[in-house]
C-alpha cells in the first residue's frame, strides 16, 4: 500500500512537470522567471501584484518619478484614449472578424489580445486566458462608466466605478520589472533566462538591496536599441495569427539610420541627450521636439513677368530635416 | 488667402493587400506609401503665393493688374499630430514673416504690381 501511494505521489509530480514545462516552453532556466516561479496570473491584480515595482521605488525615488511621468507608466490606459483604442482594436478586430473565434468577450484568449498586448503589457503572456476575458470586461465596464460619468457627473456609481477601473488599467504599465526583469534578456539560449530574483542593469553582478530581488546582473542589451526594438518594432507582427502593425521605428533605425552611418542608440537620445532619463517621452516633450528636426525658412518677393503683366509673389523655401533616428512619424 | 498643408507620414496599407489604407493598429500591415521624414534626409518644399491682385485702368485706356496689398503676413507650421486632427498635436515649429513688395523697384514699362 505504502509503494502504490508513492508511486501515485511520483505520477502526479511527473504530471504536474510535464504540465508546466508545456507551458513554460522550452529553455534552459526558464523555471526561474517570474512568471515560471509565479505560475500564470489568474486575475489582472495577480498580474499586477507579479509585477509589482513598490519596493523599487524606496531606492530609486528620481528614476521612478520619471518614468511615472512616462506613457510607460500608462501603458494600457494612456490619458483614456488608448484604452478607448483598445476596445476598438477588439470591437473592430478580434471580435469582428470571421475566423477569430471570438463572439462574446468570454471567447477571448490571451492569443487575441497579442496584437496590442505585444508592446503594451507583455507580461499578458505571463497570464491565463480568463485574465484575458477580465481585461475586456474591465476595460468595456471602464469605458461605458467613463462616458455615463462624462454625461452625468452626479452618477456617483459611474464616477465610482470608472474611476476604480480606471485605477486597475492604469496599474498594468511597462514597469520596471519589464525593462529591467522580463524582457532584460533577449537571447535567453544564449544569456539565460531573466531571474525571479534578479534586477537585470548595466552594471556587473552583485547584490541589491531588495529582499525580493536580492540579486543584480548586467543585461547585455539594457544599452543597446534592441532593448527598446522589443516593443517599437519592425513594422508588422508577423509571428501573430492575424499580424497587426503599429510600432516601426526599430526597423527604421536599423535600415534607414544605421545603414545610413548612424551611430546613437534610442537610450543616447530619449534618456541621455535629452537628460529625461526614465520619462522616455517623444514628440510631446519640448526638448525631444527641438532635438527631432532641423527646420529653416527662406522667403522673398518676386515679380514674374506673365506676358506683359509682373505678378507678385512671395516665394517661401522650406528645409526640413530629420535628425533623430528613425522616421517620423511611427506607424 | 492661401492655405496648403502637406502630410508626411507612411501610409499602411489594410491588410497588407490592396490599395486600401488601414488606419488601426489592427487593420494595417506593410505600406502602401511613405511621405514621412527619414533620418538624415533633407526634404526641401517651395511654394509660391501671389499677392491678390486688383485692375486698374491704364492711361491708354487698357485694364491691367497691380498689387492690392503689398505686405503679405506668411506662417509656416510644422505640427505633429498623433491622432491625423488636432487632437493632442503637438505645434513643432512656427516661422512667421511678413514679404513685402520691394519699394525701390524701378519704374517698368508694364502695369505690374510695383508701386503706383
Amino acid at each position: 500500500m505504502k509503494s502504490l501511494k508513492i508511486i501515485g505521489l511520483s505520477a502526479m509530480i511527473l504530471c504536474l512537470t510535464a504540465s508546466l514545462a508545456f507551458a513554460l516552453g522550452a529553455g534552459v532556466g526558464r523555471d526561474g522567471t517570474i512568471a515560471g516561479k509565479h505560475g500564470k496570473a489568474e486575475s489582472l491584480q495577480e498580474l499586477i501584484d507579479m509585477y509589482d515595482v513598490s519596493s523599487c521605488i524606496g531606492c530609486h525615488p528620481d528614476n521612478h518619478a520619471e518614468w511615472d511621468a512616462s506613457p510607460h507608466s500608462r501603458s494600457i490606459y494612456g490619458t483614456g484614449r488608448a484604452a478607448a483604442t483598445m476596445i476598438t482594436a477588439m470591437k473592430n478586430g478580434f471580435m469582428s472578424w470571421e475566423y477569430s473565434g471570438v463572439e462574446s468577450t468570454k471567447d477571448i484568449k490571451v492569443e487575441h489580445w497579442m496584437g496590442c498586448m505585444k508592446c503594451h503589457l507583455p507580461q499578458l503572456a505571463d497570464a491565463t486566458d480568463e485574465v484575458a476575458v477580465e481585461l475586456a470586461d474591465t476595460l468595456l465596464e471602464w469605458y461605458d462608466n467613463a462616458i455615463a460619468a462624462l454625461n452625468d457627473p452626479e452618477n456617483e456609481e459611474a464616477v465610482e466605478t470608472s474611476e476604480r477601473l480606471g485605477e486597475t488599467l492604469q496599474a498594468l504599465d511597462i514597469n520596471c520589472l519589464i525593462c529591467h526583469n522580463r524582457n532584460a534578456i533577449t537571447h535567453k539560449w544564449t544569456d539565460g533566462y531573466p531571474q525571479h530574483d534578479t534586477v537585470y542593469g548595466s552594471t556587473d553582478a552583485g547584490s541589491h538591496m531588495d529582499p525580493d530581488f536580492p540579486k543584480k546582473d548586467r543585461s547585455l542589451i539594457m544599452n543597446e536599441s534592441i532593448l527598446c526594438g522589443q516593443c517599437h518594432g519592425m513594422g508588422p507582427n508577423l509571428e501573430l495569427e492575424n499580424p497587426t502593425q503599429c510600432a516601426t521605428l526599430y526597423g527604421s533605425y536599423m535600415w534607414a539610420y544605421k545603414a545610413n552611418g548612424g551611430r546613437k542608440t534610442c537610450q543616447k537620445c530619449h534618456m541621455e541627450d535629452s537628460g529625461l532619463g526614465h520619462e522616455i517621452v517623444s514628440y510631446s516633450n519640448k526638448k525631444m521636439q527641438e532635438m527631432a528636426v532641423e527646420f529653416d525658412v527662406e522667403a522673398y518677393a518676386s515679380q514674374w513677368l506673365d506676358g506683359s503683366t509682373l505678378r507678385p509673389k512671395a516665394v517661401v523655401n522650406v528645409e526640413m530635416e530629420n535628425k533623430t533616428g528613425h522616421a517620423i512619424p511611427d506607424g | 488667402m492661401f492655405k496648403e498643408e502637406i502630410i508626411y507620414m507612411p501610409t499602411p496599407k489594410l491588410m497588407a493587400r490592396g490599395n486600401n489604407m488601414g488606419r488601426g493598429p489592427y487593420e494595417k500591415s506593410s505600406i502602401i506609401d511613405d511621405t514621412g521624414l527619414h533620418p538624415g534626409h533633407a526634404v526641401h518644399e517651395r511654394f509660391e503665393i501671389f499677392y491678390p491682385v486688383t485692375e486698374v485702368e491704364t492711361p491708354e485706356g487698357k485694364t491691367t493688374q497691380v498689387a492690392a496689398e503689398r505686405d503679405m503676413d506668411v506662417t509656416v507650421q510644422l505640427w505633429y499630430k498623433p491622432f491625423g486632427n488636432m487632437s493632442q498635436a503637438e505645434l513643432w515649429r512656427e516661422w512667421e514673416q511678413t514679404i513685402s513688395l520691394d519699394d525701390n523697384d524701378k519704374p517698368t514699362t508694364y502695369y505690374s504690381g510695383n508701386k503706383e
